[in-house]
């Protein structure tokens, strides 16, 4: 804990030095349009999960499936943890190949799923999914050679609310888990759900098997963001250090890694879109943003500065973190909150940047986790620990 | 009967007496004592007066002030600092004090405090009484800066620490000023002896025919879902019959003791609107109903 606090404020302060050194006026870069950042968090968006992210799924499922075909007493669940940032959801679907699965028969029952109020919905989603995907009710003491049925449950913390009777329906998987040894569950969660779930109902006494995500080192988050990174060429020797201290800044995180490194595209003033387009009036969009790309250059990453909190938005974001993503009126429910007053402190925290909104769907901007975590902690709140 | 009571009067007198008449006799020791009181030495005292009075509001306006900022967990370590910065500062400008207008030595000392103590024993014995309380309560610590107390018929936040009382700052926003010497006769019982959270005990009342088993089940989803809970601190829901009612007492923690009346609205707010959805029912009371309260 002292180890985390201390790295933590020496990030704190590298972030504040690096920010007071680009505030010469000598030196002031501007951030690039709009329109380019847009561009590049699209393509950051359609990366591929992290290499590694995968492969750690993978190598934890083929051990613990074979032990559970193997041995009758062995455990029949494996849960996938990670930071409540991470797109653990997607990290467990495309783990999933048709190498690793064999001749397991994979049933996803939350494919559709959508958080509900009702503490029943999930149940009976659960219990539809099982009932007409399954030819014949297996018993408790089914063959080994029987087990081949693969459940997926990609996020658990969408299957939960903070409310009374909001976690009936985890209390109905865990006992699902532990009365039919038949199927195999592979469960994602985030750390800060799994903690609160562990102690509201000891979520962790029926699903043991854990594997958390690994951290990713500066030369795999090299390798990852390649695709996208290729046409920026930091100077030469300093290339390894840059990740390493991308890595250092992002605790490892592949998102808070992306989020960090698209903020510290800079543009020079002298190579702004204006600029260009008055000393070039022929060029057409496209050109301009071809023209924009070829001068941004990759600064150093720092941490956002969080803005003044209150305390109703660190209860508010503690509870988006523990949510993962939520709508607004989830949101204000899991609060005990009235509406009104969840969306103008939800408005406040979007406009600084620190929340982002997805169709109707609130989360945190990646980039203001590793800030917002020691906060947190800061102000006795629970947070989500390995 | 009465001889005890003779004997313990006349030896105090007979102290007393003996007391007066060494200082009458020292006459001589006590005009060594003063130094010359000049202007200058005059406008010193004054100014080292003004200037501890200063640093001490500043000081413990600038602790406040950096309590509040901090992080939460640092804010009663960083409140329970100012007695200490106060007694320093009341320690130093008191030496300097003596030592510009007073010969400090050793006959000159015992003749000084015997003075100071049959002067403040008849004149000021109440204060000194809270004086001596106030440094004794900072070594045994029944309440610091920032704790929840209650001291008699008061409740509330200590909100500051003094030379003869504290101040309490009570849930309807008055200011209550204890003296320390309360603490030789009162019973203080603090909420959260230095740290942030205190429990908290929601009551609910319900009626006898009401399922148990599913109110228990209630009250612990309310304290687990409000968002002041501290998880990591126990919840544990008690229950007694009384003649008019079930009686519940729901015990939990907030992160902040100072959300103790929020977390508790909080608190029965979800439960009662689950209490209506499965229509758990309070009890009815009849005109018997008061006495059988009052007898309760």
């Amino acid at each position: 804990m002292i180890k985390a606090q201390l790295q933590s404020a020496i990030r704190q302060f590298q972030s504040w030095f690096f920010q007071a050194k680009n505030t010469n006026p000598d030196n002031v870069l501007n951030q690039p349009p709009k329109e380019i950042i847009a561009e590049f968090a699209q393509k950051l968006y359609q990366l591929p999960q992290p290499l590694k992210y995968r492969t750690t799924v993978q190598e934890a499922l083929n051990v613990a499936i074979a032990d559970w075909q193997q041995n009758p007493q062995a455990a029949n669940s494996l849960v996938i943890l990670g930071s409540p940032v991470e797109a653990i959801a997607q990290i467990v679907q495309s783990s999933l190949t048709a190498d690793l699965l064999g001749n397991l028969q994979v049933i996803n029952p939350l494919t559709q799923w959508q958080r509900s109020t009702d503490p029943s919905a999930l149940q009976t989603v659960i219990s539809n999914a099982l009932a007409s995907q399954l030819k014949s009710p297996q018993s408790v003491n089914s063959q080994l050679s029987e087990r081949q049925t693969l459940i997926v449950i990609p996020c658990l913390a969408q299957c939960f609310l903070r409310c009374i009777q909001g976690w009936e329906g985890i209390e109905f998987l865990q006992n699902a888990v532990i009365q039919d040894q038949s199927r195999f569950w592979l469960i994602g969660c985030n750390y800060w759900a799994w903690t609160f779930l562990n102690q509201v109902c000891q979520v962790s006494a029926y699903l043991e098997q854990v594997q958390p995500l690994p951290e990713l080192a500066g030369d795999e988050l090299q390798e990852w963001l390649k695709p996208v990174t290729t046409e920026f060429k930091p100077q030469e020797g300093v290339e390894l250090a840059y990740w390493k201290s991308l890595a250092n800044f992002a605790s490892g995180l592949s998102s808070v890694a992306a989020n960090l490194w698209l903020q510290a595209l800079r543009i020079r003033a002298a190579d702004t879109p204006d600029a260009v387009s008055e000393a070039k009036p022929g060029l057409i969009d496209h050109d301009v943003n071809l023209e924009v790309t070829a001068n941004l250059l990759q600064t150093n990453p720092i941490l956002p500065i969080m803005p003044d909190l209150i305390t109703f938005d660190r209860y508010l974001l503690h509870s988006l973190l523990l949510h993962g993503q939520m709508t607004r009126p989830h949101l204000a429910l899991s609060l005990g909150e009235n509406e009104q007053i969840v969306r103008s402190r939800v408005q406040t925290l979007q406009r600084a940047g620190v929340i982002v909104q997805q169709q109707e769907q609130l989360s945190l901007n990646p980039a203001y986790y590793p800030t917002l975590k020691i906060e947190l902690s800061n102000n006795n709140f629970s947070v989500g620990d390995k | 009967m009465l001889l005890p009571w003779l004997f313990t009067e006349s030896s105090t007198f007979i102290v007393k007496t003996r007391l007066f008449a060494q200082l009458i006799n020292n006459n001589g020791a006590i005009e060594k004592l003063l130094t010359d009181i000049t202007v200058k030495k005059i406008i010193k005292a004054l100014i080292s007066i003004f200037v501890a009075y200063g640093i001490s509001v500043t000081n413990q306006s600038l602790i406040n002030w950096l309590s509040e900022r901090v992080p939460r967990r640092f804010r009663l370590l960083i409140k329970q600092s100012v007695p200490f910065w106060k007694g320093l500062i009341l320690i130093v400008t008191t030496v300097y004090l003596l030592n510009l207008f007073l010969n400090l030595s050793q006959n000159n000392f015992l003749a000084l405090t015997g003075t100071l103590a049959v002067a403040l024993g008849f004149a000021f014995k109440d204060y000194v009484s809270s004086i001596i309380a106030g440094i004794v309560t900072l070594f045994e610590a029944p309440y610091r800066v920032g704790d929840r107390i209650r001291i008699g018929e008061n409740y509330g936040e200590v909100i500051g620490y003094g030379l003869r009382g504290l101040r309490l700052q009570t849930p309807d926003d008055n200011t209550v000023t204890i003296p320390h010497n309360k603490t030789w006769t009162d019973a203080i019982s603090n909420a959260n002896s230095g740290q942030l959270e205190a429990q908290v005990v929601t009551e609910f009342y319900l009626d006898h025919e009401v399922d148990v088993e599913q109110v228990i089940r209630i009250l612990y989803q309310a304290a687990y879902s409000s968002r002041y809970t501290q998880l990591k601190l126990p919840v544990a829901v008690v229950m007694e019959e009384l003649p008019s009612s079930t009686h519940f007492k729901l015990k939990s923690y907030p992160m902040d003791a100072r959300d103790e009346f929020v977390y508790k609205t909080d608190l029965i707010r979800r439960a009662k609107q689950v209490f209506a959805k499965y229509g758990l029912s309070y009890p009815q009371l009849s005109q018997e109903s008061p006495q059988i309260l009052a007898k309760s």
